[in-house]
């Protein structure tokens, strides 16, 4: 795969150079959150994930309904007042259920009700974006916090944003998870990452997180969701983001005295530390 | 509230009052005058007074700005008769120079209203032909915030109410996270006193004696735990207070020296369990962190009480892989039994509930795949 993005910034600092990695709550916000879920109404939602033990004729679309079902209710037994939309993605964005509610019934049916509508061989994301500031507008008035979490599935399709958002403005969190098919010569998946990756850091209030998936493993899917639960005020870096740790594997770290200034040392044998790839 | 179907000069006024309250007002019921009508523009009103609340009906006309709102008090306060008066700063002046053009005309009418109010409180009180009440006013007079009122209990006897504001000495730093400065939370502390009258006239004993405090302060301080001093024989309140502001001053220095001690503990787990995905960062009492056990991943909820670290967190796994018929993740008990010792400092607890943990994990994954199995 060639012509990945390179970041800077990133590139410049050999790892032991890098700060350690702290967790201060001093400081830190905690407001609760209206999530927008924006799902991919394309066809290509409908491409079947990896078979698994007793998983069988799975598509994408079932598995991100799975996903999602995981990620409200893990969000609820987080903080009770976080609150769920939806919206489906078509050429442009498309409200399914404006209206914000913390009720699981109401948001489970939401997502079942979830289907794809057909070929959409555009995507402009400036509808969605959009609709998400408007909304922040409200969410902020009541002292909570917007994001935005698309679930998008075209191997071909590039999204454009027409209507850039006004540079200093930035309303709400946005986050991507991209399922998309092998990189092939007739489709362009690492293009699209690329111009996600772009939004992401054009838009977003706080760390925007995106991960992106050829497995077709629901297993590694609900994974991802997970690590998305972290809330917008209180995230690191994307590459920075360290858990989960694998309980199996780690060696006790030294606990931290006053006279030994650095972080405790942790083992890690070939752990996928789920950091973002500029390319895939 | 629909906005739609409020006018939109009313909606600012009820907005700003939202926004700009000193004290918890609170708008209910925000209505239209007929059935099926589609103006809204008469709401219920809840107004502090004396640490409970008196509702009052605010009536707009929808169809015109230029007409004053009407208010009406509540079945016991028919005597209340805040026209009466007409001198510069008196709700009639108000009403009667009432414009929308700034939107804190509506705030300002009801804050007016309910100073009136708390004085034709005070003047009942002040009626009260009991030698008893008769000096508790006289030595509180100096007392800042103090409200008090006449109150009809649901026998139809009436109860002489006095609401003293405590102050305590809040050391420095502010509460971590909080956008509440320290002092809001921390002060708002009362204290409320009744007086049950029979036939116009106190009982001999103690009063019924009880703390308020605001309901965001229960995930900190519970005030319904505070003992409070016993009432020795013939005191007056202005000799009480000093001994209570001082137990309760012990008590709220143990609750906040307790949030210092839940935040450093859930510091001190990101070494062993990576970044947490969720920390309520504001009053320290929950957290959740993602966790794997080889090819495993599941999510751990700790819970954190007041009483941290004397009672321990309870701890509930949750599964990311495992669904019940209805599609949900799957959820362990709640643990509150794992080894633990208040004496531990943080990082030896965080290392004991990782240890916890990753040998629990394997038993939960288990338990998961029985009930899957079950399932089929």
């Amino acid at each position: 795969m060639q012509g990945g993005r390179e970041h800077g910034e990133h590139q410049g600092l050999q790892p032991e150079e890098q700060a350690p990695l702290v967790y201060d709550m001093r400081g830190m916000g905690y407001s609760p959150e209206d999530i927008l879920l924006c799902v991919d109404a394309d066809a290509e939602v409908n491409v079947e994930m990896k078979a698994g033990v007793g998983v069988k004729g799975l598509s994408r679309l079932d598995a991100v309904k799975q996903a999602l079902v995981l990620f409200v209710h893990s969000k609820l037994l987080m903080h009770s007042q976080h609150r769920f939309a939806v919206a489906t993605l078509r050429n442009n964005a498309v409200w399914y259920r404006q209206e914000f509610t913390n009720d699981m019934e109401i948001i489970g049916q939401a997502v079942r009700g979830l289907a794809s509508g057909g070929t959409f061989p555009r995507c402009d994301l400036s509808e969605l974006f959009q609709m998400a500031a408007t909304e922040a507008h409200s969410s902020h008035a009541m002292d909570r916090t917007l994001r935005v979490l698309l679930i998008y599935c075209r191997s071909s399709v590039v999204p454009e944003v027409t209507l850039q958002m006004p540079e200093k403005q930035r309303l709400f969190t946005f986050d991507a998870l991209y399922l998309h098919d092998k990189p092939t010569r007739d489709n362009c998946p690492q293009r699209v990452y690329d111009v996600l990756v772009d939004a992401l850091e054009r838009v977003s209030e706080f760390e925007g997180y995106i991960f992106e998936s050829s497995s077709g493993s629901a297993r590694v899917l609900f994974r991802h969701i997970c690590v998305l639960l972290s809330h917008p005020q209180q995230r690191c870096a994307q590459e920075e983001f360290d858990a989960p740790k694998d309980l199996a594997k780690m060696v006790a770290p030294v606990p931290r005295t006053s006279s030994s200034g650095g972080l405790p040392q942790l083992r890690k044998e070939g752990e996928d530390d789920g950091s973002v790839p500029r390319t895939f | 509230m629909d906005a739609r179907a409020v006018p939109t000069w009313l909606h600012a006024q009820i907005e700003y009052l939202r926004n700009n309250a000193p004290l918890p007002l609170k708008v209910e019921n925000l209505r239209a005058g007929t059935r099926g009508g589609h103006v809204m523009d008469r709401f219920t009103l809840l107004v502090p007074c004396c640490l409970s609340n008196v509702k009052w009906e605010v009536v707009f006309n929808g169809l015109d700005a230029k007409v004053a709102p009407d208010i009406i008090f509540g079945v016991d306060d028919e005597s209340f008769q805040p026209l009466a008066n007409s001198s510069e700063f008196s709700p009639g002046s108000f009403l009667r120079d009432w414009t929308v053009t700034e939107p804190n005309s509506l705030l300002k009418l009801i804050l007016v209203t309910r100073g009136s109010y708390l004085d034709y409180q005070r003047h009942r009180v002040e009626a009260v032909n009991d030698p008893r009440v008769k000096f508790e006013i006289n030595t509180m007079s100096g007392l800042q915030g103090l409200e008090m009122c006449i109150t009809t209990a649901s026998d139809r006897s009436e109860e002489v109410n006095f609401a003293v504001p405590l102050v305590l000495e809040v050391e420095a730093p502010h509460l971590p996270g909080s956008h509440l400065p320290s002092s809001t939370l921390w002060n708002d502390i009362s204290l409320q006193v009744k007086f049950p009258l029979q036939r116009g006239q106190t009982s001999a004993g103690p009063p019924q004696l009880k703390l308020v405090a605001p309901p965001a302060m229960r995930e900190v301080f519970d005030v319904d735990d505070v003992r409070l001093p016993v009432w020795p024989g013939n005191i007056c309140l202005v000799e009480y207070i000093p001994s209570l502001q001082q137990t309760l001053q012990q008590q709220v220095r143990e609750a906040r020296a307790s949030i210092a001690l839940r935040r450093s503990f859930m510091e001190a787990l990101f070494p062993f369990f990576g970044r947490p995905l969720e920390a309520d960062a504001t009053y320290c009492r929950r957290i959740s962190l993602l966790a794997s056990s080889g090819a495993f991943t599941f999510l751990v909820h700790l819970a954190l009480p007041i009483q941290f670290p004397k009672v321990q967190p309870t701890l509930t796994f949750q599964s990311s892989q495992h669904f019940d018929t209805r599609g949900r993740p799957l959820v362990s008990r709640t643990y509150m039994d794992y080894p633990w010792s208040p004496r531990w400092d943080a990082p030896q607890m965080a290392q004991r509930i990782m240890d916890f943990v990753a040998d629990e994990c394997i038993a939960f994954k288990k338990q998961c795949n029985d009930l899957l199995h079950h399932q089929r």
